[in-house]
């Protein structure tokens, strides 16, 4: 995956300009930077779910699976129920949710889940989904130390051969994954 | 045990205001001195023991609320239907919400007036409630697919969720709040419109027809005997729907124990 040269302002304020970045098609690169540098802006980029205002996004799998900034939880469903959601089975989502220990909360509505449990949740989601690429926005906020092993063991096992672009201000779980990348600071307004 | 301040202070205000209210009702009829224009607080309790007696009475209170509430019910589930449809099928929103528009804006009489000349008097005032809270149940729906299409546009999109799946996981579940909330707006609207419509129409066996009686015959007690069971009934299911409501709203909030989150060590 890659994202070649890219422009992108919000309003007049400029995220990024001229920013590349390469996603090895195998294994867990971590996306590290300041806040404010576009961090988010580039996965959802590579999602298609931006446009860039100059350069090109290229080699993006037909199938991408997702954990957004803010969780994007269906508050009145069941933490079982929002991973079936995208079309998994219920051993599988059931297997996934104990992997990332959750046993015994499937049936708890996400809006009475812990914001740890929610992103976990989020969390087996994203890895439930037969996806051909993985973009994970802070998967392990919220998440104490052996949680996020659990999370970042899951990732792995799941993933496969699918790249993964991991967004992190962690260095502990950047320094698990296969490589780092780091975005410049944000440009200063004129 | 004694009272609280609260409660005691809550009673005197009530009462406070009973004599105000009746000392002022009286007063207002002694002046008056015409009881077929204002008759006293007394006399009209004499005439609601009488009228509360008759079993009539009790079948035109049955039969305005079975005809007011079957028109709610149509009216919030049309209105439900219509947006619903309309999101599955958005040309339909172009072709169909200035009728909507329409309906919102037409006077309740001209309803009535064009009905009786099209169905028969019992209907009417279920035909009009219906037709009065449609509008409301669509503009709830309407802004509740919006808000949801808005929040779930991205998770829409990435996970590729068919389309009836995120009708039936997503949008209908999201509508609830906003259908609730039509409902405490209709069930007041639905009231009011249902006992005007029966004045204009007179179907047989109804509140509204019996107010129109009293005021031809001149009964000024009957007229007020039959605005309080109009003002009390209303304030009787307004109070029901907001607890049943309360009660939706809690149990939607509650239904798991939640726990801290959890905190990342500092290295």
């Amino acid at each position: 995956m890659k994202l070649d040269r890219v422009d992108k302002s919000y309003g007049g304020r400029v995220v990024f300009s001229g920013f590349t970045l390469e996603v090895p098609s195998r294994g867990v690169t971590a996306l590290m930077g300041p806040s404010g540098c576009g961090k988010t802006t580039a996965l959802r980029l590579l999602a298609g779910l931006e446009e860039p205002d100059v350069g090109s996004v290229e080699d993006v799998p037909e199938r991408l699976s997702m954990v957004f900034e803010d969780d994007a939880l269906l508050p009145w469903a069941t933490a079982l129920a929002n991973v079936e959601l995208v079309g998994a089975g219920r051993d599988t989502s059931l297997r996934l949710l104990s992997e990332l220990g959750l046993a015994g909360r499937e049936r708890v509505h996400a809006s009475c889940l812990s914001g740890g449990e929610r992103r976990r949740v989020a969390v087996a989601r994203a890895l439930a989904y037969p996806a051909d690429a993985f973009l994970l926005d802070e998967p392990t906020q919220r998440l104490d130390d052996a949680a996020a092993h659990a999370v970042l063991a899951a990732v792995r096992a799941r993933a496969g051969r699918a790249p993964v672009l991991l967004v992190t201000h962690d260095a502990a779980v950047a320094g698990a994954c296969d490589r780092i990348v780091r975005m410049p600071r944000p440009r200063s307004r004129p | 045990m004694a009272a609280s301040p609260a409660r005691g202070r809550r009673a005197v205000d009530v009462a406070l205001f009973l004599l105000v209210f009746f000392g002022g009702w009286q007063v207002t009829a002694l002046v008056v001195g015409a009881s077929y224009v204002v008759p006293g607080p007394f006399e009209v309790a004499v005439r609601a023991v009488q009228l509360v007696a008759a079993v009539d009475f009790w079948r035109s209170i049955a039969s305005s609320l079975a005809r007011i509430f079957a028109g709610f019910a149509i009216g919030m589930a049309a209105g439900a239907a219509l947006a619903v449809a309309m999101h599955v099928a958005p040309p339909l929103r172009a072709v169909l919400s200035p009728f909507v528009k329409v309906l919102r804006t037409t006077p309740l009489v001209c309803f009535v007036l064009v009905l009786l000349l099209w169905v028969g008097n019992a209907v009417i005032p279920t035909l009009v409630v219906a037709l009065m809270v449609l509008p409301v149940s669509w503009t709830h729906a309407i802004e509740g697919f919006d808000a949801a299409a808005a929040a779930y546009a991205d998770l829409v999109r990435v996970f590729r969720i068919p389309r009836l799946r995120a009708l039936r996981s997503i949008y209908l579940p999201s509508l609830s709040g906003e259908l609730l909330a039509a409902a405490e707006v209709g069930l007041g609207l639905a009231w009011k419109s249902g006992v005007t419509a029966e004045v204009l129409a007179l179907p047989p066996f109804a509140i509204g027809t019996g107010v129109y009686r009293a005021k031809l015959a001149l009964e000024a007690p009957d007229l007020f005997v039959w605005t309080g069971a109009i003002v009390l009934l209303s304030l009787a299911l307004e109070a029901a729907l907001r607890a049943c409501a309360t009660r939706w709203r809690t149990a939607r909030a509650a239904g798991g124990e939640g726990e801290p989150d959890e905190a990342r060590p500092r290295r």
